[in-house]
């Protein structure tokens, strides 16, 4: 079985702009990767790529054995939820139903998959959001909006499965939840990259963790690669690492988007949040 | 009774109202997609732009056909032209307005070389939709035709694109290829437009009735049937007072709309009204 993702080499980035370098690792297939950096550390930059919406200066990109563009209708994707006009007018259901768009020509343009509402509606309901499908998006809270989106990346049965920061904003409780269906998720067989700042979910739930930091600072099993040296490597001395009890955690401070500074009134939100003592914790 | 049926028996008033029910259609199913995505400016730009290309067909010589098709191509040239300056790193904005005012003075100085100029510039600016001729209706229904077929062939495309260009281009959707493609139905939609209304009130077209169903309804699909309602209300209402007040008829219709947006801003459940009614309640 080729490897989920296989990275050679790859060096990238925006119009002149390097944002990765050099990068090269290996991914087999089902395991659930947690790939961790500091703003700027190019984690959107390498998702981008797998997803082909980049193509590498460098090296050489495959996912599921094949170009990422070749593999597009096995990759789900989650955006990060700032990264969505919420105020444009969609249901639910449509917002959903976009995750199963596959390109077709003539009449077969007007065939819808027979069962899309049902795979829909199916998504749905495995994030416990089907009671709002014809709901409003942008009317939902931002908890249900990270689960329509990852209902989104659901919905085609991914066998590749990336999320940008889908936990980002989210209260401890629904947090849990959507980490579980990701384990679930993982057990059944998919790959998950998850692009996080928590430490301590990275070290809980991932087989693997990638730090990147323009290149892979380190990569292995959690246990292997979360240390108070790689934190501070990486982090570049800004996680703060403390002892408790007979067991250390790392605060890592919320650092910003990469996206730059769109959608300021959500990054807002989420910043208040972050300072009144959601910093992202775990275990060295 | 009579100052209600009176107006229709004028052959020129139900031609009136047929183009003005064309145009009122095209314009609501792009003027959804403008008012969503805040593309009104691009709008006004297109309609000014389309000056060009009709002063060109009218020097030229040609019938009222070869204007729509010369405004047509000047407006689609526009929309290609902004969207790919938008590419080479420029604002949208900056984009819009540099081809808007160059392409715009380029028309009023062609046609400043016409024999009739002010005559001529004023139906072009204000429109003459009680004059308009057969050809012309004809441009409009297969202008409207050609924007409501696009859009409906590709409004799967055109709702994941405005909705997540992201997204979209992940799922190998030709992102720029429909960016472009909504400005081009904009820009057909505004040539559409222009005889009736004239360039300098087309944007109201494409945005006023698609605004006034924003304000009540939350679907796409139902926003565009509804701002077609709208729109053919506007047309109608404008049509009466023009006849009944001997007032120009595009402008008439033009402030229908608005007026229209208005009542359904004040009045409608989440409008103005209700809102102050709260506020005092408390």
């Amino acid at each position: 079985m080729a490897p989920a993702i296989e990275v050679k080499n790859l060096t990238t980035g925006y119009r002149g702009h390097t944002a990765l370098q050099d990068v090269s690792f290996s991914m087999p297939p089902g395991k659930f990767l947690g790939l961790l950096g500091p703003n700027g550390s190019g984690k959107s930059t390498l998702i981008k790529t797998l997803i082909g919406l980049l193509d590498p200066w460098e090296g050489e990109v495959s996912v599921l054995g094949e170009t990422p563009r070749a593999v597009r209708r096995r990759v789900g994707y989650m955006p990060q939820a700032e990264d969505i006009d919420w105020t444009f007018p969609a249901t639910v259901q449509e917002v959903v139903a976009m995750g199963l768009y596959r390109r077709a020509f003539g009449l077969n343009r007007f065939r819808r998959g027979r069962d899309e509402q049902d795979r829909v509606m199916a998504a749905l309901k495995r994030l416990s959001v089907d009671h709002l499908a014809d709901r409003q998006a942008g009317e939902l809270s931002g908890g249900q909006q990270r689960r329509v989106l990852c209902a989104r990346a659901l919905v085609k049965d991914p066998d590749l499965f990336l999320l940008d920061e889908p936990t980002a904003g989210l209260d401890a409780r629904s947090e849990e939840e959507m980490l579980d269906l990701l384990s679930e998720i993982a057990a059944d067989g998919a790959s998950i990259v998850l692009c996080t700042h928590d430490i301590g979910c990275a070290y809980e739930r991932c087989d693997l963790t990638l730090f990147l930091n323009r290149n892979v600072m380190t990569y292995g099993p959690p246990a292997v690669t979360i240390t108070e040296e790689m934190l501070n490597r990486t982090f570049e001395g800004h996680v703060l690492v403390m002892g408790s009890g007979g067991s250390r955690f790392a605060l890592a401070p919320h650092d910003h988007h990469e996206h730059g500074d769109s959608h300021e009134d959500h990054e807002h939100a989420q910043h208040s949040h972050a300072l009144h003592g959601h910093d992202e914790h775990g275990r060295v | 009774m009579e100052c209600f049926t009176d107006p229709w028996q004028h052959e020129f008033m139900q031609r009136a109202l047929l183009a003005g029910a064309l145009v009122a259609l095209a314009s609501s199913v792009v003027g959804a997609f403008v008012v969503i995505k805040g593309l009104a400016f691009l709008t006004d730009a297109v309609a000014h732009t389309s000056l060009a290309g009709a002063a060109i067909a009218f020097l030229a010589g040609g019938g009222s056909v070869a204007i729509s098709l010369g405004a047509a191509v000047a407006a689609g040239l526009t929309a290609v032209g902004v969207s790919v300056l938008t590419r080479a790193r420029l604002r949208e904005d900056t984009a819009i307005g540099l081809l808007f005012a160059a392409l715009f003075a380029f028309g009023i100085l062609l046609i400043s070389r016409a024999r009739n100029y002010t005559l001529e510039l004023s139906s072009f600016l204000v429109g003459n939709i009680l004059t308009v001729p057969t050809e012309d209706i004809i441009v409009m229904g297969a202008l409207s035709a050609v924007v409501v077929v696009i859009m409906l062939m590709f409004y799967r495309e055109m709702l994941f694109v405005a909705y997540d260009p992201t997204m979209a281009a992940a799922a190998g959707v030709p992102v720029a290829l429909v960016q472009t493609g909504l400005m081009v139905l904009v820009a057909l939609a505004a040539v559409a437009a222009f005889r009736l209304v004239g360039v300098v009130l087309v944007m109201a077209m494409l945005v006023a009735p698609a605004a006034t169903a924003a304000l009540i309804l939350r679907r796409i699909p139902l926003i565009m049937l509804a701002g077609a309602f709208f729109g053919v209300l506007s047309v109608v209402v404008g049509l009466y007072v023009s006849y009944h007040a001997d007032v120009a008829a595009g402008p008439s219709v033009v402030v229908t709309s608005v007026i229209l947006f208005l009542l359904v801003f004040v009045l409608s459940p989440r409008g103005l009204a209700p809102t102050i009614g709260r506020v005092f309640a408390r």
